[in-house]
C-alpha cells in the first residue's frame, strides 16, 4: 500500500480530531496522522487529496485501517464508546444490584436492569454499592491488536469532599437568595 | 338552583413516571395535589388536564399540595407553582426551613448532573416562591388548608404526625453531615411517613386521600397516628378513597378500611414499579375489593421485554452484553369521578380515560 501525506488542511484537522476521538494517541499525534497509512479508495491519488468527506465514513474506515494496519509505534489497543448511561441503584442483594437507566444519548423514558456486582463492578468500586448510589455504564467495542470484541464497562460515581470555604459559600449564598422565602 | 358540582381526578402514568390529583370544587375553585411529567416531552400532566378543560389557571387554582418529595410526586410542580400564581401551596412541614434549605442546596451540589432527583425541583419551587409576596405554607396533622364556609368544604391534612416531624428535624441534620463529611447523600429514612394526608369534607361528604402513608408499629406514626389523634379525621364512610402508596402492603390498614369504606366507597389508585417489585400487590387489590366493587387502576401494569428502539450496532451490544435491559414504557390514564349534590343526595359518574380501568 501507497503511503500519501494528507495535504488538505482542513481534512487533515478533521482526521486528527477523530483520532484523539478514538484515544489512540496520547502524545504526538499530528505527526503520528502525518505517516498513517490510509486506504487509498478514499484518495485521489494524483491529488492526494482525500475524496470521500463523510465524516462517519471516515471514522469506519480509519478503524479498519488500524484494525488491519496497525503500526509498531502506536499503541495496539484501543475503546471506542457507543452508548452511555446513568444509573441510579433501586435495589441491591448479596451479589446483584437492580438500577434505574438513564440513556444519556436519548431521554424520556428509563430503563432498568440487573448488574453482577463480581462480574461488572470492579473491587474499587464496590464499597459504592448501595441503594441511590450513581454510576455510569458505557457499552462499546474494544480493538486489541486487531481482534475486536464488545464491552460494557459500569464507572461509579465519585465526588470530591466539599470543603470548609464551599460550605461557608453555600449556607451565605442560601440566606442571599432565598431571602424572601418566608412561611407561615 | 345552580348545579353543585364536584370532580375529582386521578391522573396516574404507568412506571413510576408519577400521579397527580386534580379537583374540581363547587364554585370552580380547582386544587392541585402533587405533581408528575410526561417523560418524554417533559410537559406537566396537571397543567395539561388543566388546558385541556379549559381552566384559568391563574385565577382558578386556588390551592397547590405536594404531599411528599418523591420523584413521582413532584415532578413538574413548579412550572404549575409559576402559572397559578395566586394559590396557596403547601408542602410537608418541616420545622427548620433553613436547614431543610440547606440540605437542598448541599445535596444539588453533589448530585447537580444526576436525573430522577426530587431535589432539583424542590429548588424551583423556591425559586418561585421567592418572586412571589405569598408564603410557603406547610401542613401537618389537623391543620385546615381549606375552608370554603359558603359551599361547606374544607381540607385538612391529617400528617404528618408530630413524632415524625422531629425526628426529619434530626434527620436533616444528619443527611447535611453526611453530605458535607463524605460527599454522599443518604436515602431518607422512612420518607412516606412525613408525607400529607389529605380529608375533604364538602357539606356531609368526606374523601380520603392517602397520598404514600404506611402503617407503622408505632402509634404516633403512619396510620396509626391519624386513626388515634386527629381530631379532624371523621371516622365515617368515606365516598372516595385514594389508596395509599400505590396499593402497598404497608399501606393497607384494615381497621382503617373497616371504618371508611363500605359498597359504595369508590377507590382509586395509580400503579408503581421499581425495580423487582410491581405495585399494587395483587393480594392486597383483592382486600380492597372485598369492600367494594368500585375499584379503579390509572393503567395496568406493564413492562417491555425489551430495552427501548435504537440504532443496530448498540442493539446489538445490548442484546449480548445486557440482556436484563428493558423499557418500563410511560402510559397515562385518568380517573374522573363526577358528584352531583345540586338535590341533596350525591350522584356519582366515573369516567376512565386513557389506560385507566375498572379491576
Amino acid at each position: 500500500m501507497e503511503s500519501f501525506k494528507i495535504e488538505d488542511t482542513v481534512y487533515e484537522n478533521h482526521v486528527i480530531e477523530t483520532v484523539k476521538k478514538l484515544s489512540i494517541y496520547s502524545i504526538n499525534y499530528k505527526d503520528a496522522v502525518n505517516e498513517l497509512y490510509v486506504d487509498d479508495s478514499n484518495l485521489d491519488v494524483n491529488s492526494c487529496v482525500i475524496k470521500n468527506k463523510e465524516e462517519d465514513d471516515l471514522d469506519g474506515k480509519l478503524i479498519n485501517f488500524l484494525y488491519n494496519n496497525h503500526q509498531n509505534s502506536y499503541r495496539k489497543k484501543f475503546t471506542k464508546r457507543i452508548n452511555k448511561w446513568q444509573g441510579v441503584i433501586i435495589d441491591v442483594d448479596q451479589n446483584n444490584f437492580t438500577a434505574k437507566l438513564f440513556d444519556l444519548k436519548e431521554m424520556g423514558t428509563y430503563e432498568i436492569a440487573e448488574f453482577s456486582i463480581l462480574d461488572d463492578v470492579s473491587i474499587e468500586d464496590r464499597d459504592l454499592i448501595k441503594e441511590g448510589a450513581v454510576f455510569y455504564w458505557f457499552v462499546g467495542y474494544v480493538s486489541d491488536r486487531g481482534t475486536m470484541y464488545k464491552q460494557s464497562e459500569v464507572r461509579f460515581k465519585r465526588v470530591a469532599s466539599i470543603s470548609v470555604e464551599e460550605i461557608d459559600q453555600i449556607s451565605d449564598s442560601v440566606r442571599e437568595k432565598y431571602k424572601d422565602v418566608f412561611w407561615e | 338552583m345552580k348545579d353543585k358540582i364536584v370532580e375529582l381526578s386521578v391522573l396516574g402514568t404507568g412506571g413510576g413516571y408519577g400521579e397527580s390529583i386534580v379537583i374540581k370544587l363547587i364554585d370552580d375553585s380547582w386544587v392541585v395535589i402533587d405533581s408528575c411529567t410526561d417523560p418524554k416531552t417533559g410537559e406537566s400532566l396537571p397543567i395539561k388536564f388543566l388546558k385541556e378543560k379549559e381552566v384559568d389557571i391563574l385565577t382558578q387554582v386556588k390551592l397547590i399540595v405536594c404531599t411528599h418529595w418523591h420523584n413521582d410526586h413532584i415532578q413538574g410542580i413548579s412550572n404549575l407553582l409559576e402559572l397559578a400564581i395566586n394559590a396557596d401551596f403547601y408542602i410537608p412541614w418541616i420545622d427548620d426551613m433553613e436547614k431543610f434549605i440547606l440540605f437542598i442546596q448541599f445535596d444539588l451540589k453533589i448530585n447537580y448532573d444526576v436525573n430522577d432527583r426530587s431535589t432539583k425541583e424542590f429548588e424551583k419551587c423556591l425559586g418561585v416562591i421567592s418572586k412571589r409576596n405569598k408564603p410557603l405554607k406547610r401542613a401537618a396533622i389537623d391543620n385546615i388548608i381549606y375552608n370554603d364556609k359558603i359551599n361547606s368544604i374544607q381540607i385538612f391534612s391529617l400528617s404528618p404526625s408530630q413524632e415524625v416531624i422531629k425526628e426529619f428535624h434530626l434527620e436533616i441534620s444528619e443527611m447535611i453531615e453526611s453530605i458535607t463529611t463524605s460527599s454522599v447523600t443518604i436515602p431518607h429514612r422512612k420518607p412516606n411517613e412525613k408525607c400529607i394526608v389529605l380529608f375533604i369534607l364538602i357539606e356531609n361528604f368526606k374523601i380520603l386521600l392517602g397520598a404514600d402513608m404506611e402503617i407503622s408499629t408505632s402509634v404516633n406514626r403512619g396510620w396509626n397516628d391519624i386513626f388515634n389523634n386527629s381530631k379532624s379525621f371523621e371516622k365515617e364512610k368515606v365516598i372516595l378513597f385514594k389508596i395509599p402508596h400505590h396499593g402497598s402492603s404497608n399501606g393497607y390498614s384494615k381497621e382503617l378500611c373497616d371504618v371508611i369504606l363500605n359498597e359504595k366507597s369508590i377507590l382509586k389508585l395509580t400503579p408503581y414499579f421499581r425495580g423487582r417489585k410491581f405495585l399494587p400487590e395483587a393480594l392486597i387489590l383483592e382486600k380492597y375489593k372485598e369492600y367494594s366493587n368500585e375499584v379503579f387502576i390509572t393503567s395496568n401494569l406493564g413492562l417491555k421485554n425489551t430495552p427501548k428502539k435504537r440504532e443496530k450496532s448498540i442493539a446489538k451490544a445490548i442484546k449480548e452484553l445486557r440482556p436484563s435491559l428493558k423499557e418500563v414504557p410511560f402510559t397515562y390514564g385518568v380517573i374522573s369521578t363526577h358528584f352531583d349534590l345540586t338535590t341533596g343526595t350525591i350522584t356519582k359518574t366515573t369516567n376512565l380515560y386513557g389506560t385507566a380501568v375498572k379491576i
